[in-house]
């Protein structure tokens, strides 16, 4: 009987060993339909695998190559995962070049190669978790959603907090210092509401009810230092379209911003960002702190004239020693004259380049198809469209990596509906390459799914709090009382 | 004493299915409507690799199986008929065979049973439940001491990857009844115990979970969660504490000997009238018959029996907007919204479609009605919020309602990732490969009824705040060919918040067609003032006549409630009735 069973596990290791050559195959000069689409992509070399699948359920082989090393992958539907202790070992030889993908499809019994596709690898490394909130696009509602990382060297996927935690609230705009996951906040709404702050471990819940014109504290940035949040303060209101393709229509009635400072437990104004006559929101600091970047558009009769407001992007000096913020205002974009809105400036780590949202009015992009991500150059005042970024659909909330050489972006381009993180090289000379999906373990997780990645932000550790401890402050914790520093 | 248990088995069958079928059938049918379940290799390593998983994924899939009302109500009965069965066993293990023991084991099925008629519990916790059984039945038929201490620490782990933080309840259980089998065999209960509450511990300490001590809160507060999760610790606590007390009363009745035929029967008597009354005080309340209408109306709406919905009230009009908006959308599809409304007793406008209530069946039906009259806009918006609302992962109805809705707006791609899911579920396989054809041939649709009539909005593009409802569904009866929904809907809605002066302008464009019974009954109000709108339409003789004898009648009212009873019998299904009679 032993003999028996050697015989059988030598029989399917000799097997298994064994690949079968790869098939005599007529070549075809017709296009590849992959999804995701990672055709001439430029990939950071420590990214998990670019597993795809063929568009048409066909048996295929992937042959993945560079210099010596190559992987190989059957398949009989056209899915092709690729085994992760393989890609690291393709990645480390492919580090700064490229990698040759061939695509052999068999249909009607016959074989076919495709045009092959090069797959740039960059040496320059990407930060590695992505942190997003997930969420079903639903119109009023909100059910099951969560706020998870996403290691970017392999497929894991761990919950930082879950909405079932905390009886099935909402939380959102989670948000890092400088891409360090040991400084971080977000916010909870409806039950246990308040902003929570997750410093080197420590929880901290905020009650931010400071005063009357300030309900609560929204879109946040970090100061350099990690003394400061800026934040927007907004009276948020949605409605709906009867006959537009971007459905919803989120609008403020008021806005204003204001800088809570973290050890004194204070927040700070000056009437340039706190003011009746304007709607100022969606603050952002310079890589060095001294500037704080906002949008603001004029205050207007709402919702009648939702379609008027525009945005313009503003810049403060601030002195994080004397916590003074400057009086002159430059104007980086005029809305009124240039005849768009403006919405999440954020500079890049080097502090030459500031990123943007436009679209053509309003201040919510995600339900705008028009929105694009657009790059202004702080040195020569240049703007940058990013034609081989933008996408005929929703393309908004953009977040850099610490070394400044990767980009992250929510765009609707797959279906108009459901939000997805696409992952961009930027490069010394602030060329971009084609963006890329985030990749999954199983090609059809993005179709299956029916959630949407918000805020998706590059970090370069992994948030390390005791959920237990969070879960447990944010439903029997004290809130920390804060004041307000009269402008 | 096996053919007597047999018999049990038949019986708790029985009841269980008649139960099911007279009152929560339609809440399990609803099971399958709010859980989306894609048997694919990802969605289910996900789950298996997830302590408690199985259970959720078995509870997916069984749901599955629930294609019709009999369906559903025999897979529950037998479920249901296991667990009385092993409940039943685990007594017997504990003393000496009694026929009270089968209504000791039957108080806890009861319990899980009138669980199945809450729309907020799903079958997962049943299924946690049976596997809890199961493993504790195996452990009671092991002989010797040694083998249960290997038994017990093996099926807590088994019990902790299969069913999740139930393990608690197990170690717990098992713990006691060893206690009651035998005290001096202390080392199994406490290394179970130890176990199965560390494991606990652990879980709600490193998974992201509901923890189980939640179940202890308020019926109230299990109801107000979103997610299925805590009120499903709801029902595993209390029904644990009931098959405990179910084990503590056998062991003390079997401390006594019950061999007189006279304390046999006292015994029975006493043991059954327990069951009788607690059977008695958890019987389905209003509450829960309401819930089990609501979702028959919600299973006929999806059946298009709309037949059906309108036989449901025909010997009791609506309670609620809800029932109302129901039985409107199927006088609507039946062409006899104009003409048969106000024999249902409706409540103003809301009984056309009721404020939405942030719930998963208000969405479903206010995204029918708004589709039916052509708002493709409005019932995207409804949809949507169902797919959100709906219990685990999302709604294939809701699905494919947004299939529909997709392909109206002519958004292929999302039309086509909808299709990819539904062509995954076996139930919507064959559904979804024929809506797929629309994305290759998209002429096709003009040969489907449904879709053919539907357009997305041909109005300046405005924000529904700006808006009112009659303004949008005006909009649909200008088309051509007129929308007969639109029409029907904002004729009465006009009717039901007694605008007659915007009803007047309405009836302008039904010049020449012939006017639904109430439209005409609201012509003769109008003519009152404005004799001269009689001129231009045609009117049924019969019902001038009866407006007459109304005018009589109602002038003869004293303010009495026994003559507007009286005037209500003759006149009451009448728009006059309506108008004149009702605040």
């Amino acid at each position: 009987m032993s003999k028996l069973f050697s015989l059988i596990f030598f029989c399917g290791l000799f097997f298994c060993s064994c690949q079968t050559p790869l098939p005599e195959a007529q070549p075809t000069k017709d296009g590849l339909d992959i999804f995701p689409d990672y055709k001439e992509v430029t990939i950071p070399h420590n990214m998990a695998p670019l597993n795809f699948k063929l568009q048409t359920s066909n048996p295929a082989i992937l042959v993945l190559s560079c210099e010596k090393e190559q992987i190989r992958i059957d398949n009989e539907q056209g899915i092709f995962q690729i085994p992760e202790k393989k890609w690291k070992s393709l990645m480390a030889t492919a580090k700064g070049k490229k990698v040759k993908a061939e695509v052999y499809v068999c249909r009607a019994k016959q074989w076919y190669l495709y045009p092959s596709f090069d797959i740039q690898v960059s040496s320059d490394d990407i930060d590695g978790y992505l942190v997003y909130r997930r969420i079903a696009p639903g119109f009023r509602m909100w059910n099951e959603m969560g706020i998870y990382q996403r290691d970017l060297e392999s497929f894991t996927e761990t919950t930082f907090l879950s909405n079932k935690q905390t009886n099935n609230n909402c939380v959102n705009c989670h948000s890092f210092c400088q891409q360090d996951a040991n400084q971080m906040l977000f916010h909870q709404r409806a039950t246990h509401a308040g902003t929570y702050f997750i410093r080197e471990g420590e929880i901290e819940k905020l009650d931010t009810k400071f005063c009357d014109s300030i309900s609560t504290l929204v879109y946040p940035y970090w100061h350099p230092n990690g003394q400061y949040v800026a934040f927007s303060t907004n009276e948020t209101h949605q409605d709906f379209h009867l006959n537009d393709p971007n459905r919803i229509e989120v609008y403020d009635n008021k806005s204003n911003v204001v800088i809570y400072d973290i050890e004194k437990h204070e927040v700070l104004t000056t009437p340039q960002l706190f003011s009746n006559e304007n709607l100022e929101t969606f603050p952002s600091f310079s890589p060095d702190g001294k500037s704080l970047y906002f949008c603001s558009a004029p205050t207007k009769p709402m919702p009648e004239s939702y379609r008027d407001i525009k945005y313009n992007l503003l810049r403060v000096s601030f002195d994080a020693k004397t916590r003074i913020i400057g009086t002159d205002v430059d104007t980086l974009y005029h809305a009124e004259k240039e005849g768009r809105s403006v919405r999440f400036p954020r500079v890049s780590p080097d502090g030459r380049y500031l990123m943007y949202t436009l679209s053509d009015y309003g201040n919510f992009s995600i339900w705008h198809k028009d929105a694009d991500i657009h790059l202004l150059d702080l040195e020569t005042g240049l703007t940058d469209t990013m034609p081989s970024v933008n996408s005929n659909d929703v393309d908004s909330y953009h977040s850099w990596s610490s070394n400044g050489r990767w980009f992250v972006f929510s765009s609707r381009r797959q279906d108009g509906l459901y939000t997805r993180p696409y992952l961009v090289h930027f490069n010394e000379q602030g060329q971009m390459s084609k963006p890329f999906l985030l990749p999954q373990e199983h090609p059809d997780y993005y179709t299956l799914s029916l959630f949407s990645f918000n805020i998706p932000e590059l970090v370069k550790n992994e948030i390390e709090v005791d959920t237990y401890e969070l879960v447990k402050t944010s439903k029997f914790g004290k809130p920390t009382p804060t004041s307000m520093r009269k402008p | 004493m096996k053919g007597k248990t047999h018999l049990y088995a038949l019986l708790v069958f029985v009841v269980t299915w008649a139960f099911c079928a007279q009152w929560s059938v339609y809440t399990l049918l609803q099971q399958e409507e709010v859980q989306l379940f894609i048997p694919a290799w990802p969605e289910i390593s996900g789950l298996l690799l997830t302590p408690g998983g199985c259970c959720e994924l078995i509870g997916k899939a069984v749901v599955q199986c629930y294609s019709s009302p009999l369906a559903a109500s025999v897979i529950l009965a037998a479920l249901i008929t296991c667990i009385a069965y092993l409940t039943y066993s685990l007594l017997e293990k504990l003393t000496t065979s009694r026929i009270d023991l089968y209504f000791w084991a039957l108080i806890p099925v009861w319990l899980l049973l009138k669980a199945h008629g809450s729309a907020f519990y799903v079958l997962d916790g049943t299924i946690g439940i049976l596997l809890l059984l199961l493993f504790l039945y195996g452990y009671c038929h092991i002989a010797t001491p040694r083998t249960r201490l290997i038994y017990a620490p093996l099926s807590t782990l088994t019990i902790y990857f299969l069913s999740g933080q139930t393990v608690a309840l197990y170690s717990i259980i098992l713990s006691i009844f060893t206690l009651l089998k035998n005290r001096r065999e202390w080392e199994t209960p406490l290394l179970t115990c130890l176990l199965g509450l560390g494991l606990t511990y652990m879980h709600i300490h490193f998974t992201p979970c509901v923890p189980i001590t939640d179940g202890i809160y308020s019926q109230a507060y299990q109801e107000s969660q979103l997610q299925p999760d805590s009120y499903l610790h709801f029902i595993t606590l209390r029904w644990s504490g009931l098959l405990l007390a179910s084990f503590i009363i056998t062991y003390i009745l079997g401390l006594s000997s019950w061999n007189q035929t006279c304390s046999k029967i006292c015994l029975i008597l006493v043991s059954g009238s327990v069951l009788a009354l607690y059977v008695w005080f958890h019987l389905p309340d209003k509450e829960d018959i309401l819930n089990n209408k609501m979702e028959k109306l919600s299973y006929l709406c999806r059946q298009k029996d709309w037949d059906g919905i309108i036989h449901e009230f025909a010997s009791q009009s609506p309670t609620n907007y809800s029932q109302h908006n129901y039985l409107s959308l199927a006088l609507a599809q039946k062409g006899i919204l104009g003409d048969q409304l106000f024999k249902y007793n409706p409540r103003g406008p809301q009984s056309l479609t009721a404020t939405w209530d942030r719930r998963y069946y208000s969405s479903a039906i206010l995204s029918e009605i708004h589709f039916a009259i052509g708002d493709v806009t409005l019932s995207e918006s409804y949809a949507m919020e169902g797919l959100t609302l709906a219990k685990r992962g999302g709604s294939p109805r809701m699905m494919q309602q947004l299939v529909k809705i997709s392909l109206v707006r002519q958004e292929w791609e999302l039309a086509r990732k909808y299709l990819h899911i539904l062509r995954k579920l076996p139930s919507y396989k064959e559904w979804a490969e024929k809506y797929s054809t629309y994305l290759i041939q998209p002429k096709k649709m003009t040969e489907d009824v449904e879709l053919s009539q539907r357009a997305v909005s041909k109005q300046p593009d405005n924000l529904f705040s700006l808006l009112t409802i009659d303004n949008i569904w005006k909009e649909h009866f200008d088309m051509s060919p007129i929308n007969p929904f639109a029409q029907a809907y904002v004729g009465c809605s006009y009717l039901l918040s007694k605008e007659l002066d915007k009803f007047e302008q309405f009836l302008l464009k039904l010049k020449g067609t012939s006017l639904p019974k109430h439209f005409q009954e609201a012509t003769l109000i109008l003519a009152l003032e404005h004799p001269k709108i009689l001129d231009s339409l045609n009117l049924d003789i019969q019902t001038v006549n009866l407006f007459k004898l109304f005018q009589q009648d109602v002038r003869m009212v004293s303010k009495d409630n026994r003559s507007l009873m009286n005037l209500q019998r003759k006149y009451g299904e009448t728009y006059w009735f309506y108008y004149y009679c009702k605040n």
